[in-house]
Parts: structure tokens; sequence; C-alpha cells
């Protein structure tokens, strides 16, 4: 009887294989202790029956503990690829982002103003004075960017000690 | 953090094991016998059950792993007990529970079976 209950233990044991890895690392030891336990007491109390028995029961326990554990995993999976997915593209890149978005797109609504100016009755000095004008705004716009971004980096630096 | 309430109804695994706790410490294989004697074997938990009952219950704060253990036991079983939190959900469940079962009563549904007419 020993040594059904030890080929037992060792087929449990290959069985349990089949759980998350975190979940088999975490308890597969003690869920295996306990399926001896199991086997100990059913071998004791019925013999062989009684080990027959625990199988069908450890079996349908399995199977179904099987799936709810690769389920959750699979949740637990997807939460941490959402996140990782968020931290990737931190809020402040996204700031940032949307920072150069839209300056580009208010020196395009600049330039375009001032093309728009050219079907005006204009003299070509003027045309030069304000694509001048958009050249210094987009500038001044780059600059500003370029200022404001070390402010950024060090927020961010600040983060990470906390 | 969570209340009580937000946590019911339990399932009757998680219930079951929080009650098998409610007096003393236990390891894992004890909680089985003991939720399998309490209930007159209505309910048989497996290894893979209770595992994963226990992990989700240590998750939510209701129950937590001790370091120390009996002299007397194999000192690599794990043991189990309630937290001061798992002892309020599992009260707030115990209330839910006793509540339904008076509904039932009052509508006269809590008579043995030979007793209807």
């Amino acid at each position: 009887m020993k040594r059904a209950i030890e080929i037992s233990v060792r087929t449990y044991r290959r069985l349990l294989k089949l759980y998350p890895q975190r979940h088999l690392a975490e308890y597969g030891e003690e869920m295996a202790r306990c399926f001896r336990d199991l086997c100990c007491d059913e071998a004791r109390r019925r013999g062989i029956a009684g080990l027959v028995a625990a199988w069908g029961f450890i079996l349908r326990d399995l199977v179904g503990s099987l799936i709810r554990e690769h389920r959750a995993e699979g949740r637990k999976a997807m939460n941490r690829f959402g996140e990782l997915m968020r931290r990737k593209i931190s809020d402040e890149k996204l700031k940032e982002l949307g920072a150069v978005l839209s300056w580009y797109g208010a020196a395009a609504i600049l330039y375009g103003s001032v093309f728009k100016l050219t079907s005006l009755p204009l003299t070509e000095g003027q045309l030069v004075i304000g694509l001048l004008c958009a050249a210094a705004v987009t500038l001044q716009m780059t600059m500003i960017g370029l200022l404001l971004r070390p402010a950024a980096e060090s927020r961010r630096v600040t983060k990470l000690d906390a | 953090m969570k209340t009580p309430d937000e946590l019911l109804p339990l399932t009757p695994a998680v219930f079951h094991i929080l009650l098998a706790l409610a007096d003393e410490a236990r390891h894992g294989y004890a909680i089985m016998s003991e939720v399998e004697s309490a209930t007159g074997g209505q309910l048989r938990m497996g290894p893979g059950t209770l595992y994963g009952s226990i992990k989700r219950m240590i998750a939510a704060g209701l129950i937590e792993e001790i370091d120390h253990r009996p002299a007397s036991d194999d000192e690599r079983r794990r043991y189990y007990r309630l937290t001061p939190f798992g002892r309020k959900v599992a009260a707030a469940e115990s209330r839910r529970v006793t509540k339904l079962a008076s509904m039932a009563r009052s509508k006269g549904l809590t008579r043995p079976a030979f007793e209807k007419g």
C-alpha cells in the first residue's frame, strides 16, 4: 500500500506541473503534502478502494482548479500588459507629445495664415516679413519646449526616487 | 480597504475555510478535514480548490500565514489563521445567512419534508 501511495504522490506531483508557474512555486509543495495526507487517510480507512476513490475526487478537483487558476493567471497577465503599456507611454511622455504636436499645429496654422495672405495684394517685402515672423514664432516655441524639458526630466527622476 | 459587506456573499468554500479557522490556526489538510467533517461530507475540497481559495483569501486580507507552528507538527507545513478583517467578514456572512434562514422559516420552508401537506 505504501508503494501505491508513493506512486500516487509522484503522479500527482507531475500533474501539478500543469498549474501556472507562480501558483506551483507558491503552493505546489503544500498541495502535494495535502494529497499525501489524503491518500494515507483513505488507504487506512478503506484500503485500495479508498485510494481509487481519492483519485476520482482529486481528478475532478484538479480539472476545476486548473481552469480557475489559468483563467485568473490570464486575467493577471492582461492586467500586467495593460500596466506595462501605460507605464511605457507615461503621462509625462503624453504631455510632451501633446505639447510638441500643439506647437507644430500652431506653427502650421501660422504658416498657413501667412501663405493665405499671398492671395491678398501684398508686396514681396510684406510677405518676407510675414514669413520671418512665423519662423521667429516657431523658433521661440521650440526654445520654450527645450527649456521646459529639463523640468519634466527632473520631475520624473524625483518620482522614481520616491 | 474594502468593507466586510462588499465581499458578500462569500462562496461556500471561502465561508467554510473562514469557519474552520475561526477557533484556531490550521494547516491545509486540517482545513480540508475540518470542512468535510463540519458539513458531514457535503462539501469536500481538494488541494486545488483549497489552495486556490487560500491564495485569493490572503490577497483579500481575510487570512494570513503564521510563522510559529506547534512543536509536535511537521515544521514544513504552513499554518493559516483569520485576520481581524477576516473575522469581521465571517461575522457579516453569518448574519446574512441567519437573515436568509429566518426569511425561509417565516415562509414555512424549514419544516421537515414529511410535514408538508
